[in-house]
């Protein structure tokens, strides 16, 4: 929202548009600015990797800087980023090789249709109330039945592997996590996930 | 034993969104996620695990990034300009051919999409200049001699004005001061640090093309006797005829002619020295004994073993570089990089396990660095990354 006054330099998302295609550096500067947290976010949550997402939504804006005089882009500006940013960092993928384990038994299709965040889920997500209440939910744990959420269910590691991390029993993750999962189902009915 | 499983659950699908997981788990998570009511919960999980694993940039980062980007502008303007002077030189191709086992491999690089050039710009080029030592004992840069500055007694440059840009020093039409002595040559020396290129022409109008990483010693003038040069390095001399023959000194032998075009490579650190002639004939000096070499033919010194021979060669292929391409050919993986690095200017770090048997050949364009480095990975089947303007080479996995 803070930005909006920087894009009043540019009255409409049409003018941004044409003011990309003839090269006019401010424009980029804004664009880059505007995106670049959320693409790098987004390549980073599909690549799992900070290098790799980092010279990847940073050769996208490069391409678009080269193809700027061909560009036509009519959809909204944003989701041609996201869209370039995921094909980009597909091709990423596949050079990492990281598909093959995909590949090799068939099953790309379910990596692509899956498990990969697309960009238009990725701006749905971003918009989406959901969202919100997510993040204002886990805000609401205390602080040590937040950290120990979110490692057992979201970077994935057993409940004897979260005690070991922290120095705390078991029972003491155990205990946590139900408080957690508790609190979060009140919070997030529609969410058959917990 | 109902919390046992769901940990085992959302470990598998975090190790899946992740990319952590291995294909035994993949293959797992294929089944599982046949069930509807489990679909349901992974996209339930797939948002909580992308809504809690945003991590912003930080600032650092996306400053770092747009500076970067910023660059990539301005340079990409100058390499416009540049690519068009460039075409005119050579083509902007690079080839390499691989020859591993049975099979060979031939791969014509393209310059399609150009996005990934970026890495490229954070290379840290060498930045050594050329440097002429004058027979006072200054040095200067020949590329910022303004040629209305008569600072150089030595040195007087392509008449009129002529823009040093050219990369070329002409002795040529120097005219001799009265203050010359015929038997007292004033000397001059150019060095040619890694990823330059500098053409000399001495005072007879022998043209020579200096290899980066080079240098050459002359007389401002030649004397009326003898042409003497020392190399150290790798030059292409196309020389004038003349009665007087021309000699080139390098570390272990001595390069006679009269009139005729060679390469000789005789870099003082190297295990090798060489000569390949192109046409008319040259006489190579070494260890008390002399050999007469013909077009087509390379003479190679090994240093270790203290011996020589000599190869039919196709010359011209091999004399490219002094036209802005760099013909390698049956070179081991390492000796290749660090031509490259020398042609290109960048250090360049080998971490892969490319065998040592293995034989390149190929073909580098000077302005094309990229080009060249895709070119090789693709072929030698490494990865590359950009250390702190270095460029690194891995293996792929």
């Amino acid at each position: 929202m803070g930005k909006e006054s920087v894009h009043s330099a540019y009255s409409n998302s049409d003018a941004l548009k044409e003011a990309i295609k003839s090269g006019a550096h401010d424009a980029f500067v804004y664009i880059f600015n505007s995106h670049y947290d959320n693409l790098y976010s987004y390549a980073l949550r599909i690549l799992n990797n900070e290098n790799d997402a980092g010279e990847c939504v940073q050769s996208t804006f490069c391409h678009i800087w080269d193809i700027r005089e061909k560009l036509d882009i009519k959809e909204s500006l944003r989701s041609y980023l996201y869209k370039s940013v995921y094909n980009n960092s597909i091709s990423i993928i596949r050079k990492n090789r990281a598909l093959d384990k995909y590949e090799e038994k068939g099953l790309a299709d379910l990596y692509f249709s899956r498990v990969i965040q697309s960009p238009d889920a990725e701006i749905r997500l971003t918009d989406s109330e959901t969202r919100k209440e997510i993040i204002e939910s886990i805000n609401s744990l205390p602080e040590r039945c937040r950290e120990i959420f979110i490692k057992c269910k979201i970077g994935g590691l057993s409940y004897s592997e979260a005690a070991i991390s922290m120095d705390i029993s078991v029972n003491t993750v155990e205990n946590q996590m139900s408080i957690a999962l508790k609190k979060l189902r009140e919070k997030l009915k529609y969410l058959i996930f917990f | 034993m109902y919390k046992e499983s769901k940990k085992s659950i959302d470990s598998l699908l975090s190790g899946i969104l992740s990319g952590k997981a291995g294909s035994s788990e993949v293959e797992q998570f294929a089944e599982w996620i046949k069930d509807s009511q489990n679909e349901r919960y992974f996209e339930d999980y797939k948002q909580i695990w992308h809504t809690l694993n945003s991590a912003p940039a930080g600032e650092q980062m996306r400053d770092r990034s747009l500076e970067s980007f910023l660059n990539y502008i301005d340079s990409s303007r100058r390499r416009q300009r540049f690519r068009r002077r460039a075409l005119y030189w050579a083509s902007s191709a690079a080839t390499l051919i691989i020859m591993a086992g049975l099979y060979m491999l031939l791969w014509v690089y393209e310059s399609g999409g150009d996005h990934n050039k970026l890495a490229f710009s954070k290379l840290r080029y060498n930045t050594d200049t050329i440097k002429v030592e004058l027979s006072d004992g200054s040095v200067v840069n020949p590329l910022r001699v303004k040629t209305s500055t008569s600072l150089l007694s030595d040195l007087i440059p392509n008449e009129k004005g002529k823009e040093q840009e050219s990369r070329e020093l002409n002795y040529l039409n120097r005219i001799k001061s009265k203050t010359d002595s015929s038997d007292t040559l004033k000397y001059n020396a150019v060095t040619i640090p890694p990823g330059e290129r500098f053409v000399v022409v001495l005072s007879d109008g022998t043209k020579v093309y200096l290899h980066s990483g080079s240098y050459l010693r002359y007389p401002v003038s030649f004397g009326s006797t003898s042409r003497d040069v020392t190399l150290d390095g790798r030059a292409y001399f196309d020389v004038s005829k003349s009665k007087v023959p021309f000699i080139v000194t390098t570390e272990d032998m001595k390069v006679e002619v009269l009139g005729t075009s060679f390469d000789v490579e005789a870099k003082k650190s190297a295990l090798k020295s060489s000569v390949i002639l192109i046409n008319g004939s040259v006489k190579v000096h070494i260890q008390g004994i002399s050999r007469i070499i013909n077009p087509d033919e390379m003479f190679s010194f090994n240093r270790e073993i203290r011996q020589g021979s000599v190869t039919t060669v196709d010359s011209k292929a091999m004399t490219q570089w002094k036209d802005g391409i760099l013909a390698l050919r049956e070179i081991s993986f390492n000796d290749m990089l660090e031509c490259l690095s020398n042609w290109y200017g960048v250090d360049i770090v080998n971490r892969s396990s490319v065998s040592e048997g293995e034989r390149f050949y190929g073909k580098f364009d000077r302005e094309n660095i990229e080009a060249a480095i895709k070119t090789v990975a693709l072929n030698a089947k490494v990865r590359y990354r950009i250390e702190k303007g270095r460029l690194i080479i891995v293996d792929y996995k």
